[in-house]
């Protein structure tokens, strides 16, 4: 009797072949959280397959460390750029002072974010209070269900765009979402219409028009409309460091084919509630689904704006860029 | 034990509760899957369901942490190969992996597996049944299993389960061949298995763009039926040759289906008796009709194995 069993390793099976335990690749996902209800054979079987993983990403790191050690440039380089990246620090600060400081996690690859989450350190650059912005009052889950329904809702008006949309605008600050966009016919435009009129609980359009660009050729849809507030009921949320959190939104990221950029975060201090940037480019449609990966698990982040440009197109398919700020709270 | 068998459409699992020291029953639950076509979309449907089903597994926290699980047979690709007897295992698996990269357009994202099959004839050629299926698909489920401290011991695909459910439950006769049909959304055959002693053939259809087999290049919704079927049958296809064949389904509400089936060599085929003899329970809302019935062919199938 043939006894299939697709967990058994790839090519040609033994006649007798029927369970080979645990000789699978669980490279795909992150390594599973210890937990006290599991058994002790449980967690050696666990424990294995963690240590393969960290020996990998070891290796990893060997590899990248001699690479990093084969592109020395002269220290006079080095300098002269210090001294231009200070320049342009201190000025930025100077005009920009209510504007957080980006520190940037150095994982030098997605694929390190992914498989390992180990981010190797975070720039220690001076911390400034970043906080201003975050309404104390309000709930912390509160606005992570809020903010959580404007990216649902943003994702909603972006799937009705055509493929060849031309973004002029797209963002949406303050509960404002305006876009401007080119579109080729008239009923995506119209599309778009109808489903913002027709959230009435979600939406109050200020403004919608659509006309003929000046060469009459394409139409020109211009929008500004305020995102609502709801009666919210405060919801539970699942507690993420920081470690994980840029591992999550790597992978889900890169699940779905998406070009990501290492998570920025604005500073160290995880007790306090902090800023970061989520950018990513790919296809709208893993952009769509992107969004709603994010909103469909409820995390200790909550998504306050928002701007979509349409990128350099790829082989016949456009690209479309995203940028996310988020708020990431601290653990209850 | 738990169990999970997965369709297109549907997550059907089950778990086995122990009463006393020699009392355990089972019960079998399900959970709709809403996909759209393309894969990307099942795989993440498929993510969070199977998220919601081991957190329930968990919840009960079994002392047994194995898991045996079926896939949809129409997400792997499945191919008799022969080959010439008398060569190294290591020759074996080099022919087998060729013909496989000659007959699939990419093969760098598949696991494939070749098994052994008995011949029937004493030929000087060995048959191979080479499975392929999406290494995504089977990375996101083993991953999601072992997240939770379940440990996966057994994936098939569900038609086969299917098949070692119909084998245990009918005594096969000398020389007959039988055909186990699976008919998935809108009355379309899926997944066709033929087996006498060992399996004969495989036959997955495609209506989409009718790529894999010409003769089904039909739009007409009319022809997806069990008639469509027996024509076939009809018309003496040596892949379709058999004596009887017996119907499952993965969308129950498949009315037109269950008419369609009824004499001594058409039937749908019952999980019921090897699940009740296996103190299975399943909610009664699933206990409408022999057709509803059917869709747990494959977790039956699944629960034999053990």
């Amino acid at each position: 009797m043939l006894r299939i069993n697709l967990l058994n390793n790839k090519g040609l099976q033994d006649e007798d072949s029927f369970i080979d335990l645990l000789k699978i690749d669980s490279s795909a996902e992150q390594p599973p959280i210890i937990s006290s209800e599991v058994s002790k054979e449980n967690k050696q079987k666990f424990d294995e397959i963690k240590k393969n993983l960290d020996e990998k990403s070891s290796s990893k790191q060997k590899r990248k460390k001699k690479k990093k050690k084969k592109n020395v440039k002269p220290k006079s380089v080095f300098f002269v750029a210090f001294i231009l990246a200070l320049a342009t620090a201190i000025l930025y600060l100077y005009f920009f002072t209510d504007v957080p400081e980006i520190i940037i996690e150095k994982m030098s690859n997605i694929k390190a974010a992914v498989n390992e989450t180990k981010s190797d350190s975070i720039s220690n650059i001076t911390e400034n209070e970043i906080v201003n912005e975050i309404n104390v009052g309000q709930s912390i889950a509160d606005q992570i269900f809020q903010q959580s329904k404007d990216l649902s809702l943003i994702s909603g008006v972006l799937e009705l765009l055509p493929e060849n949309v031309q973004i002029i605008d797209f963002n949406l600050k303050n509960d404002n979402l305006s876009i401007i966009c080119i579109v080729q016919d008239i009923i995506s435009g119209e599309n778009i219409k109808f489903f913002i009129y027709n959230h009435n609980n979600s939406f109050k359009p200020e403004l919608f028009y659509i006309e003929k660009t000046e060469d009459a050729k394409n139409y020109q849809i211009t929008s500004l409309t305020k995102i609502l507030k709801n009666n919210i009921n405060p919801n539970e949320y699942k507690y993420l460091n920081d470690k994980q959190l840029s591992g999550f939104i790597a992978s889900t990221g890169e699940n779905l084919g998406l070009e990501i950029e290492p998570l920025t975060i604005s500073k160290r201090d995880q007790t306090v509630a902090r800023q970061g940037f989520v950018y990513v480019s790919g296809s709208k449609i893993n952009i769509i689904n992107f969004c709603r990966e994010l909103v469909s698990q409820k995390i200790n982040v909550s998504y306050n704006d928002l701007e979509i440009k349409s990128g350099e197109a790829t082989s016949g398919s456009s690209i479309i860029e995203l940028k996310i700020g988020i708020t990431i709270f601290p653990q209850k | 034990m738990q169990w999970i068998s997965i369709s297109d459409n549907s997550i059907i699992y089950g778990l086995c509760e122990k009463k006393s020291y020699n009392d355990a029953i089972s019960r079998i639950f399900k959970k709709n899957l809403v996909v759209t076509a393309d894969s990307l979309s099942f795989s993440l449907e498929l993510k969070k369901q199977l998220k919601s089903v081991l957190a329930f597994f968990k919840h009960d926290n079994p002392a047994d942490r194995a898991i045996a699980i079926s896939i949809p047979a129409n997400k792997s690709r499945i191919f008799l190969n022969k080959i010439d007897s008398g060569l190294a295992n290591n020759e074996i698996n080099d022919v087998l992996n060729w013909k496989i990269k000659n007959s699939l357009p990419n093969t760098e994202n598949l696991f494939t597996q070749h098994y052994f099959i008995e011949n029937e004839d004493n030929s000087e050629e060995s048959r191979y049944l080479s499975i392929s299926i999406p290494d995504d698909l089977r990375k996101v489920i083993v991953a999601s299993v072992v997240k939770f401290y379940f440990e996966p011991v057994l994936m098939d695909l569900g038609i086969f389960s299917a098949y070692k459910l119909l084998s245990k439950s009918f005594p096969l006769q000398a020389y007959e061949k039988w055909g186990v049909w699976n008919i998935g959304k809108e009355n379309q055959p899926q997944n066709l298995l033929v087996f006498g002693d060992g399996i004969m053939s495989f036959i997955s259809f495609a209506f989409n763009n009718a790529s894999d087999i010409t003769v089904l290049q039909n739009t007409d919704p009319e022809k997806y039926d069990l008639q469509f079927i027996k024509d076939l049958i009809n018309q003496n296809y040596s892949a379709l040759n058999f004596d009887k064949f017996f119907v499952y389904t993965s969308s129950p509400n498949n009315i037109f289906v269950q008419n369609q089936v009824d004499s001594a060599n058409q039937m749908i085929l019952n999980p019921l008796p090897i699940l009740s003899q296996q103190k299975v329970h399943i909610e009664q809302k699933f206990l409408t009709d022999k057709l509803g019935v059917s869709q747990f062919s494959e977790i039956a199938g699944l629960i034999t194995r053990f």
